[in-house]
């Protein structure tokens, strides 16, 4: 008995839509994580932007 | 603009914690003038680090309760509430650093949030009180835009990267909880 072994039987469409639920999924379990960047602020720079309508607090 | 703030007083100290690196969290209240009560809650970590928050006490089991908007008209006079509890905190704990976060602004009615996720309304407001009112010789100044978060370093501190690292690992840990 002859098997004629072809790929035109698969549904690629159906894989892909398989796919994207997989990813959809893996990314609602792992969200982006949320990385810091804390940059410091140079004193000249604090300085700078101060309205001067304001007087520093005293501690 | 922040020139006065409302009384506060002490609701009671919660020790009742779920969260990493959280201490206890102090809690305070305060009255607006048509009779709206806020909670402040200030937050204990490790190494005397304090984070802020405020909200509207009739918001206190919803979700949003940092991101909706009250439109009361005193939100210089809130903010400047919270830098009074802060600078009492900084006198109790002199060693004291103090973060916050400027939530995104959630629409009850439209059930979405109305801006993007990063340099908020609350984040330039509280931005601008700090930067204004907090002196960059007692305090050094960090702060991270694009996640809305604010870091004042105590200056009397001797080891000022130690206390970013290990605020940054909590801020991290806070927000991807």
């Amino acid at each position: 008995m002859k098997h004629n072994i072809s790929d035109s039987n698969i549904d690629y469409s159906k894989n892909k839509a398989a796919s994207a639920v997989s990813i959809a999924k893996d990314s609602k379990s792992n969200p982006t994580k949320i990385v810091l960047n804390l940059k410091k602020r140079d004193k000249s720079e604090l300085t700078s932007v101060k309205n001067s309508a304001y007087t520093y607090l005293t501690l | 603009m922040f020139d006065g703030a409302y009384p506060y007083s002490g609701l009671g100290i919660s020790s009742n914690i779920t969260k990493q690196h959280l201490l206890k969290t102090y809690k305070f209240f305060f009255n607006t003038e048509e009779g709206v009560r806020y909670i402040i809650n200030v937050e204990h970590y490790n190494n005397n680090i304090f984070i802020l928050k405020f909200h509207p006490r009739k918001l206190k089991s919803n979700k949003y309760k940092y991101n909706i908007v009250t439109n009361t008209g005193h939100f210089s006079k809130i903010v400047r509430t919270n830098i009074n509890v802060l600078i009492d905190f900084y006198k109790k704990y002199p060693n004291s650093h103090f973060g916050f976060i400027g939530a995104m602004t959630y629409c009850q009615i439209k059930k979405c949030y109305t801006e993007s996720q990063s340099i908020t309304s609350r984040f330039k407001l509280y931005k601008y009180a700090v930067e204004n009112l907090i002196n960059p010789d007692d305090f050094e100044h960090h702060f991270d835009e694009e996640n809305n978060t604010y870091l004042l370093i105590n200056l009397k501190c001797n080891n000022i990267d130690y206390i970013k690292d290990v605020s940054k690992i909590m801020f991290e840990d806070y927000m991807n909880y």
